[in-house]
């Protein structure tokens, strides 16, 4: 086979590998070898059985525009099969059933819940820790001129993490790492940071990230389906909510580090930090309770005791910080109780009701649960 | 075994897995053969590519219409296109049943096209 030809079948098998793995092991080496056989009599004029055909750089662009045309449907078409699949197994059975890689065949059924070993505990205890820590750090003023380094390191840590979740088929450490990935970039579209100078790129004054806040998940989601080549672990993400609603509790908590270290956002270095500190290590101890937890009651109370500890803690930083303070024109100094516990007091009822929601999906489930198995 | 009613809940069939059932219907074909009956089939109006062709092979596949026939032998070492041994596929007799159901349905559109057009022009 001649360069042109070899060429154009090496950038179709790439284009194959963007298929459904079960798919691609089925019928990619069928479907190389026909548009090999289509390409090559068109570059030579003459089909296998020796009659003539129509032939000519002409006939290859038509047959190459007919494939590019039509494979966006078909990979559209083939991936949608395959989430079907996924969400109701043994659709697809028959031809495809012994096909499916280990990956995918682990990744079928979301684990029943059983307490995590240490090893699986701690690695979802650092998606509180790692941020939080890094987060109360960056306001000591020996490592604040490094902010930018430290913020992003951390939420590249937790991108980290959602990637290899991902990669795993979304286990049920790698929840609040998806949490904080979200909320941070929630939280950062709306954000300005006037001369901030990141990869070339210079921010503007009042020029909020907007998009480029999600810039960083969307690499992440590119690279994991670039691995992975499915979409099951997206379904046993939501699965994995649906049948076990703590989880989303879980994802929720993620977003803890970031809300606590907003509400010290007024307050100055480095009175924010030993508070941070400890915070977050109260935040990490309730993960680590969550995932040791065995029953859905004592996991929930593990994730509010981390919520109410780290609350604690934060609202005695805030009261020392602004009892007795006058802020802008007001002539009263300012009162620890109105001022900063009562308010605290409030945003923890709002909060554990947001670590309360997912219930409402158990609730859902358990109401619709004996209606399917009728 | 499906029965007739279950056959026509099938009907009609789109115009490509109409033609790759007919390019079936006389023996088991490889792939690139039943892409060039089918041009051949529609005087070169359908084109299948190849991710439109094997997509609707899997889905005859999961639905028992056709199925895989004894793999081809590859293709002689001298030959232009060396490779694997090309997979065939064959009718099944439920695929026959539904090619047989679809051509019965074509075949009664153009009766009564044609008793209508002849008693115009009577």
């Amino acid at each position: 086979m001649s360069g042109g030809p070899r060429l154009l079948s090496s950038a179709y098998r790439c284009l194959l590998r963007l298929y459904p793995p079960s798919f691609h092991a089925e019928f990619a080496a069928e479907m190389e070898d026909v548009f090999r056989q289509a390409i090559q009599e068109a570059a030579t004029g003459e089909a296998g059985d020796g009659a003539p055909v129509p032939q000519g750089h002409g006939t290859m662009a038509r047959l190459c525009l007919r494939e590019l045309r039509d494979w966006p449907a078909a990979l559209g078409r083939e991936w949608a099969a395959s989430l079907r699949a996924s969400v109701r197994p043994g659709q697809e059975g028959g031809i495809m059933e012994g096909r499916l890689s280990t990956y995918e065949a682990a990744s079928a059924a979301v684990e029943a819940w059983t307490p995590a070993p240490w090893g699986e505990a701690l690695l979802g205890a650092a998606a509180l820790l790692v941020p939080g820590l890094v987060l109360a750090l960056a306001e000591l003023p020996a490592l604040h001129p490094w902010w930018p380094a430290l913020y992003f390191g951390a939420y590249l840590f937790i991108l980290l993490g959602v990637l290899a979740g991902w990669v795993r088929g979304f286990p049920r450490w790698s929840y609040p790492y998806v949490g904080y990935g979200l909320v941070f970039a929630l939280w950062l579209s709306s954000v300005s940071t006037p001369g901030l100078q990141l990869l070339g790129y210079t921010f503007s004054r009042n020029q909020p990230w907007g998009w480029r806040a999600w810039l960083g998940l969307g690499a992440v989601a590119i690279l994991a389906l670039l691995l992975t080549r499915s979409l099951r672990p997206l379904a046993r993400l939501f699965t994995g909510a649906w049948r076990d609603w703590t989880r989303l509790s879980f994802a929720l908590y993620g977003g803890l580090p970031l809300a606590l270290w907003v509400l010290f956002d007024e307050v100055h270095r480095p009175h924010p930090a030993p508070y941070l500190i400890v915070a977050s290590l109260c935040l990490a101890a309730g993960a680590l309770a969550y995932m040791r937890g065995g029953t859905d009651a004592g996991r929930l109370l593990a994730l509010l005791a981390g919520l109410t500890a780290s609350w604690l803690v934060s609202t005695v930083g805030l009261a020392a910080y602004w009892h007795g303070r006058l802020v802008g024109r007001g002539d009263h100094p300012l009162d620890w109780w109105s001022d900063a516990a009562r308010p605290m007091a409030y945003a923890w009822v709002v909060v554990a009701l947001i670590l309360l929601l997912p219930l409402l999906l158990g609730l859902l489930r358990r109401a619709v649960r004996p209606r399917h198995a009728a | 075994m499906l029965l007739k009613t279950d056959l026509e809940a099938n009907l009609p069939l789109t115009e490509s897995t109409f033609l790759i059932l007919l390019c079936l219907a006389p023996g088991p074909r490889h792939g690139y053969a039943i892409m060039k009956d089918v041009a051949a089939l529609s005087g070169d109006r359908v084109q299948l590519s190849t991710g439109t062709l094997y997509g609707a092979l899997k889905r005859l596949l999961v639905q028992d219409w056709i199925q895989r026939a004894q793999a081809e032998p590859p293709p002689e070492p001298g030959a232009r296109v060396p490779g694997r041994p090309r997979k065939a596929y064959v009718l099944t007799d439920l695929g026959r049943r539904v090619l047989d159901a679809e051509v019965a349905r074509l075949q009664a559109l153009v009766d009564a096209a044609d008793l209508r057009i002849s008693e115009a022009r009577a």
